[in-house]
């Protein structure tokens, strides 16, 4: 009876004009009829797509060729053309693809071979691509400081994890990089994992998550510069409900916005339910990462009763800000959205009421304010296809 | 002082010392040979063999307790460690896996894929992966045993037989 009520009111939402399958527009990115391959949107902070104001870029990973591979394609936003050919990113198995438009640059940045391995396109032309770093790496994300790019990654250190970060800038011929640099001690924080990064109020922020106190928590490390980082806070709010068992909540899967007054926006899964898995939760920095507010829930009372997963956010810089991610509210995996406005998020909407199964959702904004949301759709026994749609206001 | 009252004793003057108490919670019970998830399905079809999987996370406190309490029983080490290859999740991690399938996807996406919903949860899943048995939270020894009885009795495969207060 209840799934049934949640079920009508799920459909009131997407009946209000709100979802993409409602929309002429979606689009088909990549598709595949064999269900032996796979399509992966997957990286640190689900920094997978970006726009400026004349394309939009997608990054993901597929195994059509037998391997892993990263690939790229750009879609030309005028006249509402479809994608174009994909990019194939390195040469071997390539993961956790990366995207940012950083000024007129669109930065991407991919693990090959134990390697960081980057590029930038400029107007359309590509330059070499860079190895970065080098290490044992599982996860990588990006972000922009100016018309430089960010990088940061997690990579094995010992029996541990630990979290480097570099900056990036597109020269005229190549990609010049800066040393990397250590973000935290890795004495006090020995498994630092799934880092963020952004820059506002003229200050570096990395995200990054460390189970070392016995749960992930939540951290940002911020400094003037890479080289200058003097500051370390813990953003979640840890929630121990037993004094005898355990170590209390954990937040993971951090991801990082930019927004309006150059406010930053921290939105991570956080294990503070009881019973229900894993809900959206939301912090605020005002201060370029030094400080950061009280932990607001993301999810309304419907979408309470189930976990969510794989949360996205995006800004345009001014005062959009959208979170997205995926939860089985209405029985089956839909891609659901909200809005901030101020300090508030708005209602949950369902931005897929098709019939098919959906997740991995990721965002960008363009500079207009147009939306731009992708994300993999399976067809049971049919194969899986990238589905992607924009929206404006 | 009873034992509880110890504990508590304990944990405030490790508190008060700066102790790293409370470190390295809910990582798989000692003395267990878990594996990962795609090397444990590689085993149990090569060698026909039920598979035990244990999704946990740094800091719950149910994994926690069930692993000192539940695993930490002489006769459950004993059964579990003969009757299944032994799998852990670590349910927050972004380390990746390859499914039989070919498909490579992160621990938590893996908890996403099972709808694990939190932790601790437990699967006994054929040779093959299909599901037998899912038991959400806390387990003591003798709900670990009784759960290992009804896979090994076969109970799980009459239609008419409870199951033993899982899922």
């Amino acid at each position: 009876m209840r799934s049934g009520f949640l079920l009508l009111l799920g459909c009131a939402f997407t009946a209000a004009g709100t979802s993409a399958a409602a929309d002429p527009n979606v689009l088909t990115v990549a598709v595949t009829d064999n269900t032996a391959d796979f399509f992966q949107i997957e990286s640190s902070g689900r920094k997978n797509m970006a726009a400026d104001d004349q394309r939009v870029g997608l990054v993901w990973e597929e195994t059509r060729g037998g391997h892993t591979a990263s690939h790229l394609a750009f879609r030309p936003l005028a006249d509402d053309q479809p994608f174009g050919a994909p990019i194939v990113l390195g040469e071997q198995d390539a993961f956790n693809p990366v995207i940012a438009r950083c000024g007129r640059h669109f930065y991407v940045a991919w693990i090959e071979q134990d390697s960081v391995r980057a590029t930038a396109f400029t107007d359309g032309q590509e330059l070499p691509v860079t190895s970065v770093a080098e290490g044992s790496l599982n996860e990588l994300t990006i972000g922009c400081q100016a018309d430089s790019a960010l990088l940061a990654w997690s990579a094995r250190h010992g029996n541990g994890y630990a979290v480097s970060a570099t900056a990036v800038h597109a020269g005229k011929a190549q990609l010049e990089h800066q040393t990397p640099v250590a973000v935290a001690s890795t004495e006090t924080y020995r498994f630092q994992t799934n880092p963020g990064a952004a820059y506002a109020k003229g200050r570096v922020v990395i995200t990054w998550h460390d189970r070392s106190t016995g749960t992930n928590l939540l951290y940002a490390t911020s400094g003037k510069s890479l080289q200058q980082l003097d500051q370390q806070t813990q953003i979640n709010e840890l929630i121990k409900k037993s004094y005898e068992w355990g170590s209390g909540s954990s937040a993971v899967r951090n991801t990082l916005a930019v927004g309006e007054n150059e406010r930053l926006v921290a939105v991570w899964l956080d294990k503070r339910a009881s019973r229900a898995g894993y809900k959206v939760y939301s912090a605020f920095s005002n201060d370029g990462g030094i400080s950061w507010g009280d932990n607001y829930d993301i999810i309304d009372e419907w979408g309470a009763v189930v976990p969510q997963w794989t949360p996205a956010v995006a800004a345009d810089g001014h005062e959009r800000v959208t979170a997205v991610w995926m939860d089985a509210r209405e029985d089956r995996n839909c891609i659901w959205s909200a809005k901030l406005s101020g300090m508030t998020w708005g209602a949950n909407t369902n931005l897929t009421d098709d019939s098919e199964e959906v997740h991995s959702p990721v965002i960008a904004y363009s500079p207009d304010g147009t939306l731009h949301v992708a994300w993999i759709e399976i067809k049971q026994g049919e194969g899986s296809r990238i589905r992607y749609f924009s929206q404006s206001d | 002082m009873d034992n509880a009252v110890l504990r508590r004793f304990c944990l405030a003057v490790a508190c008060t010392l700066g102790l790293p108490f409370g470190v390295s919670q809910a990582e798989p019970p000692p003395g267990y040979d878990f594996v990962r998830y795609d090397e444990g399905l590689r085993v149990a079809q090569r060698e026909h063999r039920q598979i035990f999987v244990y999704f946990g996370r740094y800091g719950c406190g149910y994994c926690d307790k069930t692993n000192k309490v539940g695993f930490a029983d002489p006769q459950v080490k004993a059964a579990y460690s003969k009757h299944y290859v032994l799998v852990y999740v670590n349910s927050e991690s972004m380390d990746r896996l390859t499914l039989p399938s070919g498909e490579r996807i992160t621990e938590m996406q893996l908890g996403e894929r099972m709808n694990t919903l939190g932790t601790p949860v437990f699967f006994f899943l054929q040779p093959s992966g299909k599901q037998i048995l899912k038991a959400y939270g806390y387990q003591d020894p003798a709900k670990l045993l009784e759960m290992d009885h009804y896979i090994q009795e076969g109970q799980y495969a009459r239609a008419d037989s409870a199951s033993p207060g899982a899922q």
